[in-house]
């Protein structure tokens, strides 16, 4: 219980981060995500699970940065303290809602599934309120990080999760690949401006 | 044996296309031979079941596939068959990424159909949305803006589908869907919706719609033919086998899926009808017909699910006809502006009536295999009562403005000679471009006048999949 309490509270931190950091602090702060999902799937004595997610998760962070390297972050749609206020709006949501559903909630699982809706809620957040090709990566891959912690309550999910681990680095090289070229044609990798662009 | 020509054939095929790299002739011929030797020998063991298949079968299980939805499985086969002898005469000397992407594509959503287990079902769908992405981008320039839309929005909806299928496994402690029991009324509610979204946005569902008319339009006609036609109705099929294991579907989540039909199919019809680009129109199209799909397994009855599984194959094959024949518009007269062309039918008669009888189909005219999905539809949703009758009615109604946007096009592109308007002359069309189209023209008509035995095939499909 403690345990899960104190992972829950350095996920959603985290994930805040992602959303009100610049791109390169963000990869930064999923990087940290994947490395204490890592280690809570090693509480949870999937030792198969956490190899996985420690390894492939750094594989992520580290090809985003690489795209960075070749891309320019776009202006952000919206201000630091403007993603903080919703920030803290979608965490007190996503709590009004996981406390009025919470009979619904698996035994055993209570503080983990008030975090996981939680993470749900910054996920989305990230995916709506960023212009950047980037920010939208990691918004999805916050939203593949709540598969893989649904994953550590299943039994024998070991092979499950690096497959979805795998995925998720397939996932990522593709995206970012496909914002390099972005880049390279249309020198910018801000979402909204390339839908103008293209008319 | 159909693990063979399923995943065999056509993988061996993508591994020896690009094995020939730089030799684009060599690699299409390969995949042509390939498609053609899967769906001839798929035929073959069709109509003559062989009893020599035991050792492959059993290869067919341990990796999860059934045989259930073999029917689905085979036309998606066919109709990759036809996409890759259209892309040899299509797609000038072919990067070499071209044909294997396509093979794999067209392998794993074969297989994803007859998944049972919900683990090689995500392998083979993550597998398909990521070939897909790379494909999307062989025209380079705007196609890569299209590639971003089309892999960002999919990945959203494949987390979404990823969250639903492990909800599943952990709530039936199982990852074969044939032996799912029964669970709370509540998680049957979170993992429908979940996976609503998830695959309603491969499907192209409003509001998560927008990545399909950019993709349809960028990547090369084949690949959006294939996409727009078979991608999507497979996807829709997955929905259903996925939706109806869990035993029983809610009617709350069956209705919110009739009234986003209904919207999809009023968004599709109503933007297609302002269309100009005639990859675009097909593209608004396909959105449409995925809500005639979605409205089907909204009704939920058996008979909807059959009308909706009717429709789905009827979807690849006139969605795949109607974007081959604009294919061989733009291929013969390097211009896919409604606006730049005019009285095509003398030109090219063969396109014509391709284009003809698929949009004749697809809006639902007798004697067409369309008519015969969609009035199994709509009279599903009158019987079904409550709200269906009157969504039906509106589907019904908001289905015209398509019927009028197709005939307007037509008149446009094949019949009116305008003389301000100076068409290109057509170029010669190849044996591999028009053969597909009459084979797919002549399909439309047969499953439309015979469709007894189809039906009866679908209805039994249909039986399984509700468990009844």
């Amino acid at each position: 219980m403690e345990t899960a309490f104190l992972f829950g509270i350095l996920w959603v931190a985290f994930a805040v981060l992602i959303v009100i950091l610049s791109d390169k602090r963000s990869t930064l702060a999923l990087l940290a995500l994947n490395l204490t999902i890592a280690a809570f799937l090693l509480t949870e004595n999937d030792l198969i699970g956490a190899l996985a997610k420690a390894t492939l998760g750094i594989a992520s962070p580290i090809i985003i940065l690489l795209a960075i390297a070749r891309t320019k972050q776009p202006r952000p749609r919206f201000g630091m303290l403007p993603l903080i206020f919703a920030a803290l709006l979608t965490l007190a949501l996503s709590y009004i809602v996981a406390f009025s559903v919470r009979s619904q909630f698996p035994e055993g699982r209570t503080t983990e599934t008030y975090f996981l809706i939680a993470l749900f809620g910054i996920a989305f957040l990230t995916i709506i309120s960023q212009t950047s090709i980037v920010k939208l990566l990691l918004g999805i891959l916050i939203l593949e990080n709540i598969g893989t912690l649904l994953l550590a309550w299943g039994e024998n999910t070991a092979l499950l999760t690096v497959v979805t681990e795998v995925f998720v680095v397939l996932i990522t090289f593709t995206i970012a690949y496909i914002a390099v070229m972005d880049f390279a044609e249309y020198d910018t990798i801000d979402s909204s401006k390339l839908t103008q662009l293209r008319g | 044996m159909y693990v063979v020509y399923i995943l065999i054939i056509p993988l061996l095929a993508a591994a020896i296309c690009a094995l020939f790299g730089r030799n684009a002739k060599a690699a299409a011929y390969t995949a042509v031979i390939g498609m053609t030797l899967s769906a001839l020998f798929f035929t073959v063991n069709w109509f003559i079941p062989s009893s020599t298949s035991a050792g492959l079968d059993s290869v067919a299980t341990t990796i999860g596939l059934s045989t259930e939805g073999l029917m689905i499985a085979y036309v998606v086969i066919v109709i990759g068959a036809f996409i890759t002898w259209y892309s040899l005469a299509y797609i000038e000397n072919a990067r070499r990424i071209y044909y294997p992407l396509l093979l794999i594509i067209i392998s794993t959503t074969a297989a994803a159909v007859l998944s049972t287990n919900l683990a090689t079902l995500y392998i083979f769908f993550e597998i398909g949305t990521l070939s897909t992405a790379i494909l999307v981008t062989y025209r380079r320039g705007r196609a890569f803006e299209a590639a971003t839309k089309f892999i960002v929005l999919n990945s959203i909806g494949s987390s979404f589908t990823l969250i639903a299928l492990i909800l599943m496994f952990i709530n039936y402690g199982t990852l074969d869907i044939s032996s799912f029991g029964s669970i709370s009324s509540n998680a049957i509610l979170l993992i429908s919706l979940f996976l609503f979204i998830g695959l309603g946005t491969k499907i192209g569902v409003v509001p998560m719609h927008s990545w399909v008319p950019d993709t349809y339009s960028e990547a090369p006609t084949p690949v959006s033919a294939f996409l727009a036609g078979t991608v999507k109705a497979a996807t829709a099929f997955i929905l259903i086998r996925l939706l109806f294991a869990m035993h029983p579907a809610l009617d709350v989540v069956l209705l919110f899926i009739s009234v986003t039909a209904v919207l999809t199919v009023g968004v599709g019809a109503l933007m297609a009808y302002t269309q100009t680009d005639l990859k675009r129109f097909l593209a608004y199209s396909s959105i449409e017909q995925a809500g005639v799909i979605l409205f089907a397994v909204g009704i939920g009855s058996s008979a909807a699910l059959t009308g909706g599984i009717f429709h789905l194959i009827n979807n690849m094959v006139m969605k795949t006809l109607l974007f081959l024949c604009v294919g061989a518009v733009i291929a013969a007269t390097r211009q896919r502006n409604v606006d730049g062309l005019s009285g095509l039918a003398t030109k090219m008669p063969i396109v014509a009536a391709g284009f003809l009888i698929g949009a004749f189909a697809l809006s639902g005219v007798p004697p067409l295999n369309g008519f015969i999905s969609e009035y199994l539809i709509l009279q599903a949703g009158f019987l079904k009562g409550g709200y269906y009758p009157a969504l039906s009615v509106v589907l019904l109604v908001l289905t015209f403005p398509m019927f009028a946007a197709y005939i307007k096009l037509f008149q446009r592109v094949f019949f009116t000679v305008d003389e301000h308007v100076k068409t290109p002359e057509p170029a010669h069309q190849s044996f591999y471009i028009i053969i597909p189209i009459i084979i797919l023209s002549v399909l439309c008509v047969l499953m439309g006048i015979f469709p007894t035995a189809i039906v009866d095939q679908i209805n039994k499909l249909s039986l399984a999949i509700l468990g009844v």
